[in-house]
């Protein structure tokens, strides 16, 4: 006997709002899943809900007062964000940085990308259901980083320390000896995270074939970073196109094979043993003294007429700067280009035909920061 | 803490002093003994600086040679600035080319530029609008900024979020912030504005923030204005 | 009620059942309570953290706080709730978990209803707790409820199955399904040590049954935005939280009594009721501990795979107990050869659990691509 479906009864597919507060949606935003019972079937994110004019606010700030901006736009990797304006204006300006800020900028933000990461494992564990674990696991090397910036630069958030040309002041003297111990910390956090989380089955579990992207999608739609690596695409800005002193450090790279999120979680958990040791490199190469501007810095920071794109390996991806001027001492045009925007873009694609909860997992790989989707 | 040498101290963070007063910021005390007022260098009148930055031609065998080897009959002009300092040869087409450009661009072996890294609008006020791309290849690590250029009144560009879909967004909010119809995209609702604002476009330059802002730094000296909007 | 450890007070049946009945509510009500805050001291600990310090020495007075808070709290009803359905649905879930207490033994005197059949009576009250959840979901008239509803109902209905296999083969090796004769049974051996299998499957199935971690996606539906309970405020939702820790206990009673020898191994029944008490506390309280330590530890699993789980790995596991059961019955062999032959059942069922909740072929690990310093260094190390 077969169940004859009663005509008058319609089967729809139900939107479920996931709405601006929610505490999944890392920040202000807002998704429109529509759903078949478990399975996906549409995916319409709404954007713009932190959107502040960013890019009109820069046109109006002259490029000391625009590294603030920076900082409140990629508010997690703030090094990375005000390196790439201060490369852009640098280049116009055709600056010489000294060797010595060049290192420790470097320091910086590859401690910066250290405290993005264990944010981004934070975040994700509790994404996956563990109960806040990896959250109270990843926080306290959080505060270990911040203490060391807010030494150097007097802010534990918006550090606004990078200048064009270099750094605003010289760091503490014991600046080596505290990164030393931070490190020493940053290395048992991140084993004690990896224990926590990598080998879990059920972790495994909800993180494996999960939102795969295969290389060519991840190209077509602009992807840059850890979603790109994870994908297959072996291409770090670090490497390929070096920047700052980046060219002098023995590194790898880690390069993901199915493109799903749990490729993603790994490349992020490489790229921070990464780090802790280019900043090592970094320290033993840092000069011990030097200029931290260079000698003929001008007074005033005008830039020739001209345009640039500079772009830093944020720990989201391709952080880059189209900076346009007309002469004078603010931009004329300055686009941001944000990873997240560019990676967010991905969604609907990446998360179609998956299941409800697997939405979650997806948008939490994606470590997006809204401020810097908005702008 | 010293301050570097010739900075001074945020005397240059007034909004309200515009680029133009020419006249020279105090100097710090620093070791250079102050000069007489007669021996100071003269600076050129403003005007006389270019506006425009100098363009050269690519050199021969640069990726505009091989772009129009794969788009034959388009008609564009190449040029390098050398501020650039390593970056790529920019290439001006008209919007009707657009199209041709961009899929010769993804698709002919020699290019191969897949990878769509940025896709902005620029303002040039009397000049029109301007959109530029900037594409990248991962195989033959070159790459191209390709700009097409629009008046006020016929802000129209072709859609290549159907070639490159990393453009769908860029594309979404350059329309939000400029005007430009994208013809073609199937989605060209606000994204970082809210829905119902499609008539109002705030990074043109005729949405004057930095007026506003220079206009408040001089009569609101109080501390009242700062620079927000 | 048999009260026989109390000869100097003599009251008719009907009063001492009652005063049992309001003792064991009262009881349960403040245990439960703090079980609350020995859950939040206890994962705190694991997190790195203190959890409640600041009201009362160590917290002690948290859960009175959270209790007046969720008194005084308004009681939100939405305006299109279905209203049978939204008010009657608290209940439906409340009184089940306590009138379980009726049949559970704490010690070897106090019991207020001696049932031939308690275990059957246990395992079908706890049953009857997934209508509530339906009445939750449906009666919210919200989608993330009715999505909660739906999967809370999914998962109990499917996890009572291996719960009840495993009791099943319990009865079958103690030949009574009465609590009380089980852990009479249980003087010499505990059962754990007989039917480890089973033991395994009750312990996964009871998890699921109460909702915890890692089975809680029901409750944290949409990823903790509360899934079922998310229309109840003050002081309906924290009747639901506490029927969950109710649960919580019931399970782990049952599960003291039925595998670890309740209050009669390893010490016999002559200790007196007031280190029987202790030793069921003292189970109970393992039990306790380690749910609390799997909330802590593990991220949550995904409807289809917790189904999964229930219908191709613990049933198929559970029929196997039975099966082994069975032929120790028939074939009256020693009970050494049951143990090792559920212990093999148990390490094959762990072994599966690995594998199954994992999926596909081993993953090709990450590509490490190196990068050489091709500038010279500013300073070459010392």
């Amino acid at each position: 006997m077969v169940l004859e479906r009663d005509p008058a009864l319609e089967v729809v597919d139900m939107p479920i709002n996931m709405g601006p507060q929610h505490p999944s949606t890392h920040g202000v935003f807002r998704m429109v899943l529509v759903v078949n019972g478990e399975k996906i079937v549409d995916l319409v994110p709404h954007i713009g809900y932190m959107h502040r004019g960013g890019e009109k606010l820069m046109e109006a700030m002259d490029f000391r007062q625009g590294i603030g901006y920076c900082d409140r736009t990629e508010y997690l990797a703030q090094f990375s964000a005000e390196l790439a304006y201060c490369l852009a204006v640098e280049r116009l300006m055709d600056l010489q940085v000294p060797e010595r800020a060049e290192y420790i900028r470097v320091i910086l933000t590859e401690m910066n990308r250290l405290s993005s990461h264990f944010m981004f494992a934070g975040a994700f564990g509790v994404d996956a259901g563990v109960f806040a674990t990896s959250f109270t696991y990843a926080f306290p090397q959080r505060e270990f980083l911040q203490e060391v910036f807010e030494e150097v630069s007097g802010d534990r958030l918006m550090y606004a320390y990078f200048r064009v040309g270099g750094l605003a002041w010289e760091v503490p003297d014991n600046f080596v000896q505290r990164v030393h111990e931070v490190l020493v910390h940053s290395a048992q956090g991140l084993k004690d995270i990896d224990d926590l989380l990598t080998k879990n089955e059920i972790f495994m579990a909800r993180c494996q074939n999960i939102g795969n992207f295969s290389a060519d999608q991840a190209i077509a739609y602009g992807l840059s970073g850890p979603m790109l690596r994870a994908s297959g695409v072996p291409w770090d800005l670090r490497k390929d196109e070096p920047y700052s002193v980046y060219d002098r450090f023995n590194f790898e790279i880690p390069v993901g094979n199915y493109g799903d999120v749990y490729d993603r979680y790994l490349v992020r958990m490489e790229e921070m043993r990464q780090s802790i040791s280019i900043i090592e490199q970094a320290l033993e190469q840092l000069p011990p003294d030097g200029p931290i501007v260079p000698e003929k810095m001008p007074r005033r920071l005008r830039t020739p007429p001209g345009e640039v794109y500079a772009k830093v390996e944020a720990p989201r991806g391709e952080w880059g700067v189209y900076l346009v001027s007309k002469g004078g001492d603010k931009p004329y045009r300055l686009k941001m280009r944000s990873p997240s925007f560019c990676n967010l873009s991905a969604l609907r694609d990446m998360t179609i035909g998956q299941y409800l909860a697997d939405a979650v997992m997806i948008l939490g790989s994606m470590d997006i920061v809204l401020c810097d989707v908005d702008r | 803490m010293t301050l570097p040498e010739g900075q001074e101290p945020d005397a240059t963070s007034d909004p309200g002093a515009t680029p133009e007063a020419a006249a020279p910021a105090p100097e710090v005390a620093a070791e250079t003994p102050a000069k007489p007022a007669a021996e100071r260098p003269v600076r050129p009148a403003k005007e006389a600086e270019p506006k425009e930055a100098p363009r050269v031609a690519p050199p021969a065998g640069s990726i505009n040679e091989t772009l129009a080897a794969a788009a034959p009959g388009v008609v564009f002009n190449a040029y390098m600035v050398p501020e650039m300092k390593g970056e790529c040869v920019t290439v001006e087409v008209s919007r009707d080319d657009l199209t041709a450009v961009m899929t010769a661009a993804r698709d002919d072996e020699r290019l191969d530029l897949k990878y769509l890294r940025c896709l902005s609008g620029v303002d040039w006020q009397d000049e029109g609008l301007e959109v530029v791309y900037h594409l990248w290849s991962f195989t033959k690590k070159h790459s191209l900024q390709v700009k097409t250029r629009v008046t006020y009144d016929d802000a129209n560009v072709p859609s290549i979020a159907t070639i490159y879909p990393a453009a769908d967004w860029h594309e979404r909010e350059t329309r939000d912030m400029f005007g430009i119809n994208f013809e073609g995209h199937w989605n060209l609702v606000p994204l970082l504005l809210p829905e119902d604002m499609t008539d109002h476009f705030p990074l043109r330059k005729d949405n004057p923030l930095q007026e506003i802002e220079e206009w408040q730094g001089e009569n609101l000296r109080d501390g009242a204005g700062e620079g927000d909007e | 009620m048999m009260l026989l450890a109390a000869p100097s007070i003599d009251m008719p049946g009907w009063l001492a059942s009652i005063i049992g009945l309001v003792a064991i509510t009262l009881v349960m009500t403040v245990g439960v309570a703090y079980a609350t805050w020995y859950e939040r001291k206890i994962i705190a600990r694991m997190q790195l953290r203190l959890g409640p310090t600041r009201v009362g020495p160590f917290g002690l007075l948290q859960p009175i706080a959270d209790m007046v808070k969720l008194l005084v709290k308004e009681d939100l009803r939405p305006a299109t709730a279905d209203p049978v359905a939204f008010e009657l649905a608290v209940f439906a879930i409340f009184i089940p978990a306590f009138i379980a207490f009726v049949a559970v033994p704490f010690t070897s005197d106090w019991l207020i209803s001696p049932l031939p059949l308690s275990l059957v009576y246990l395992l079908a009250i706890s049953g009857l707790s997934f209508i509530g959840f339906l009445m939750a979901g449906w009666g919210s008239d919200n989608k993330y409820a009715l999505l909660g509803g739906m999967r809370a109902a999914a998962q109990l209905i499917s996890y009572e199955i291996p719960l009840i296999l495993a009791m099943i083969g319990v009865v079958m090796v103690t030949a009574s399904a009465d609590v009380y004769q089980i852990i009479l049974f249980q003087d010499r051996i505990p059962l754990i040590a007989l039917q480890p299998l089973g033991f395994l499957i009750f312990l996964t199935a009871s998890i699921a049954e109460v909702e915890r971690p890692p089975f809680d996606i029901p409750t944290g539906e949409s990823e903790v935005a509360g899934g079922v309970f998310i229309e109840f405020s003050g002081i309906r939702w924290s009747m639901f939280q506490l029927t969950s820790y109710v649960n919580m206990y019931v399970f782990a009673l049952l599960g003291a009594f039925v595998f670890l020898g309740g209050w009669e191994w390893p010490f016999g029944r002559d200790i007196g009721w007031g280190y029987q008490l202790l030793l069921t506390v003292v189970k109970m309280s393992l039990f306790i501990f380690f749910y609390l330590w799997i909330r802590a530890s593990f991220p949550r699993m995904r409807v289809d795979q917790l189904m999964s789980y229930a219908w191709k790995v613990l049933i198929p596991f559970a029929l196997l107990q039975i099966f082994l059961n069975g032929l120790f019955i028939v074939y009256d062999a020693p009970g050494v050869v049951l143990a090792a032959a559920s212990a093999a059942g148990a390490a094959a069922l762990a072994y599966l659990a690995f594998r199954s909740v994992r999926r596909g072929e081993p993953r090709k690990p990450l590509r490490m691509v190196p990068v050489r310093a091709t500038g010279a260094p500013a300073r070459s190390a010392t």
